[in-house]
């Protein structure tokens, strides 16, 4: 599927990324913690657009591109978000 | 009628080591019972030592349970800055009950449906303080309300080892 | 984590559905379990509406995955109970992300139920064949709150024992033969340790293993009846049709836990926890002990001044008889009526039960420690229910202009004259659920002005109760703004659906 892996390559490179960088976290800290939690949640939410964009191909109904646009935007922020804390 | 032996007999303080206003926390009858001593400066109903001024009450409110505040005269409770104590009492902050600790904590305000019970205090002759017993009614959460003491004794450890 | 998941969904010919295929049979073979294990779902139930309960579910596993790690550094005894609560937290890997995520996945599986029960009442799943289900919900409701009582007392700080003190000590005016029971289970006769060591007891071994057998007795009788089919009336073939559980509604599920999770982490993330100073009951008695959130309802209706004087076992069973009422609900509420439209009575009945309920958790956080006049009491709950009585039979009467009752149609109707079916769904769902937000907030500005007044009236006047004041006027202004901005969107709907049954009409405050 086309699309499918469209999105699923560069959801994966930003998956690696997080992978690589919480794992030079000191995790006592509470900034650190806080890290991990928004990197943690950018990585379940690129999960999730796949599993949305799955499951929407599966069954038909068309995958809206401000849907895209808006679950892409939550991942990026969440990442910035996470640069900037740290 | 629970035997007045089988109350341990447990020592708190000095008279000489007490201080007016100054409550002396202890537990009693059982290890998770907490109570104040207090030494009143004024005589007391039911005080003992020599100036009849130091009275022992439970320190758990008989409204529902929450552990009230000691108020010397003139002070103010945290929960309650507007309130002015006129004498020693207990002051509840979960709804305001409040005990008059020179009248065997009789409630003049608030919720609280009877006295927290008071504490049967011995002084000997070298001045040491023992409590030795528990005036009705029971304390708060043993058969809350009833007059037979001996529901004290249940439902925990007692104050150095069973009698 | 995610990076198979990728893989899987990135070649979706038909070589990689031949490998999930294979696998799976191979399984399926290995342990005997039948393929699929759960009969197929039809699509009108991939909607977050009916998934409610699944993730109270997945809430109760990341509690029960955070909860485990913590079990390897907490020690439930009264000397230490604080102690390794802080040490979790200061000095363990994640420990406070892992405290900060427990807690506040504790609160959202407690609002996940209840709002998976108000969804089930008002869509009527209740009703034959389900009633059983419901009890068994309930109970389930009744664990998940014990949770909440059990779990709050471990970390053994002033807040959690002062308020579960109070808690306990409401046990001992229930009938002596079950207030000597409960105070066996919960207390012991050896005061605070053992007191400390059932409730961890109760909460880490016996709730989890009754909870998971209801759970599988709730999954079975569901696998039995299948979903309650949608009261919206517009059940077309092409929402019946049912999609199999591996893959597609399993990856609808775990597409909903992500978004629930990623919900958690961020709430963790900025709003973070302070655990409160170590319990004594000097610190103890400084403080107006207050349960938590989800128990303010109760402890406030104790706080009324009737309750004060006739006594606590009163109270608590009125409190009882409301709860207990919910429980053999299916047995209230007879009857095959299952759209909206045709149950007035009970849809009001749970508005009002929703309102006050908001009402007295909000009413009781902002008077801790005081007394609540009958007044008082009578003007702001009653106050509630009749507003929203008021409110929800007006929008009754604006959805049913014929004045006469909803016919007993079938279901199916012709498609609404703006957009297609999906938008259809898509604003019945946001008209239910605006509905239902704007009783709430409605009767929230309804409280706390009432209650603003009274203090005013009868503490005279202070720059905060009139800020009080207010602000609570001015959201019941934007209530009753937005209610009618609402109700004239619907009106006007109405007005292009000439000759229409009223029953589709009704379809509107469909909450699915």
């Amino acid at each position: 599927m086309n699309s499918t892996e469209k999105i699923a390559v560069p959801l994966l490179l930003v998956q690696t990324a997080s992978v690589v960088f919480l794992w030079s976290l000191d995790t006592l800290t509470q900034v650190s913690q806080t890290i991990f939690t928004l990197f943690l949640a950018a990585d379940l939410l690129s999960f999730g657009l796949m599993a949305h964009v799955f499951l929407s191909l599966k069954t038909g109904s068309t995958v809206q591109g401000t849907t895209l646009v808006g679950w892409g935007l939550a991942i990026m922020i969440l990442f910035v978000a996470g640069f900037i804390v740290s | 009628m629970a035997a007045a032996s089988s109350f341990p007999r447990i020592l708190i303080g000095t008279v000489d080591s007490l201080q007016v206003n100054t409550p002396v926390a202890f537990n009693y009858p059982l290890d998770n019972e907490p109570n104040i001593l207090i030494k009143a400066g004024v005589k007391a109903l039911g005080g003992v030592g020599p100036d009849g001024d130091v009275v022992a009450f439970s320190n758990v409110c008989q409204h529902l349970g929450c552990i009230y505040g000691f108020q010397p005269p003139g002070t103010s409770p945290p929960c309650a800055p507007a309130f002015v104590a006129k004498g020693p009492m207990g002051y509840c902050c979960c709804h305001g009950s409040q005990y008059d600790l020179l009248n065997g904590a009789a409630v003049i305000g608030g919720p609280a449906p009877r006295p927290v019970p008071s504490v049967i205090l011995e002084v000997d002759s070298s001045g040491n303080i023992y409590a030795t017993g528990m005036n009705p009614p029971t304390i708060f959460g043993h058969n809350t309300g009833s007059t037979d003491v001996s529901a004290d004794l249940q439902g925990g450890n007692i104050v150095g080892g069973s009698a | 984590m995610g990076h198979e998941e990728g893989q899987q969904t990135r070649g979706e010919d038909k070589a990689d559905k031949g490998k999930i295929a294979r696998l799976a049979n191979w399984v399926s073979e290995q342990t005997g379990l039948t393929y699929p294990l759960f009969r197929p779902v039809p699509e009108y139930s991939l909607n977050p509406f009916y998934w409610l309960g699944a993730l109270s579910v997945v809430a109760f596993i990341i509690q029960g995955v955070t909860g485990v790690i913590m079990m390897l550094y907490y020690i439930p005894s009264p000397t230490q109970a604080y102690s390794t609560t802080l040490y979790i937290f200061k000095s363990v890997y994640f420990g406070e992300f892992l405290e900060t995520v427990h807690l506040y996945t504790a609160y959202a599986m407690i609002m996940l139920a209840f709002m998976h029960m108000m969804r089930g009442y008002f869509v009527s799943v209740h009703k034959s064949p389900r009633q059983v289900m419901w009890m068994v919900g309930m109970l389930m409701g009744f664990v998940t709150l014990g949770f909440g009582f059990t779990g709050y007392l471990l970390p053994w700080t002033v807040v959690s024992k002062a308020g579960t003190d109070v808690g306990v000590g409401m046990m001992a005016a229930l009938p002596a033969p079950i207030a000597n029971l409960a105070n066996f289970l919960v207390v012991g006769a050896g005061g605070d340790s053992t007191e400390l060591l059932r409730f961890y007891d109760l909460h880490v071994v016996v709730l989890p293993a009754v909870l998971l057998g209801l759970l599988a007795a709730k999954m079975y009788m569901l696998e039995t009846h299948g979903v309650a089919e949608p009261v919206t009336g517009k059940l077309t073939e092409r929402l019946k049709r049912t999609l199999p559980i591996f893959p597609d509604v399993t990856v609808y599920l775990l597409e909903l836990a992500v978004i629930f999770g990623v919900g958690m982490l961020l709430i963790s993330a900025i709003f973070p926890i302070a655990i409160a100073p170590e319990y004594s009951p000097q610190a103890a008695a400084a403080i107006a002990a207050q349960p938590d959130w989800y128990f303010l309802w109760i402890y406030q209706i104790l706080k009324i001044s009737v309750f004060e004087t006739v006594g606590l076992p009163v109270a608590l069973t009125f409190v009882a008889a409301v709860m207990g009422a919910l429980v053999v609900l299916p047995f209230i509420d007879k009857g095959q009526d299952r759209r909206m439209l045709d149950r007035p009575k009970f849809i009001i009945l749970g508005a009002v039960f929703i309102a006050e309920i908001v009402v007295l958790a909000a009413w009781g956080l902002i008077t801790p420690g005081q007394i609540i006049s009958n007044v008082a009491a009578v003007e702001v709950l009653g106050g509630t229910a009749l507003i929203v009585t008021l409110a929800v039979s007006g929008v009754y009467m604006a959805l049913r202009p014929s004045g006469g009752s909803a016919g007993h149609g079938s279901s199916s109707g012709p498609s609404a004259p703006t957009g297609g079916p999906a938008l259809q769904e898509k604003e019945d769902k946001w008209t239910g659920g605006a509905m239902t937000a704007l009783m709430a907030f409605g009767a929230l500005g309804i409280g706390i002005s009432i209650d603003s007044i009274v203090q005013l009236a009868s503490f005279g006047v202070t720059a905060s109760m009139v800020t009080r004041l207010t602000i609570s006027l001015s959201l019941l202004a934007a209530v009753v703004a937005l209610t009618l901005v609402l109700l004239r969107r619907l009106g006007k709907k109405l007005d292009t659906l000439e000759g229409r049954s009223s029953l589709n009409v009704g379809g509107k405050l469909e909450l699915n």
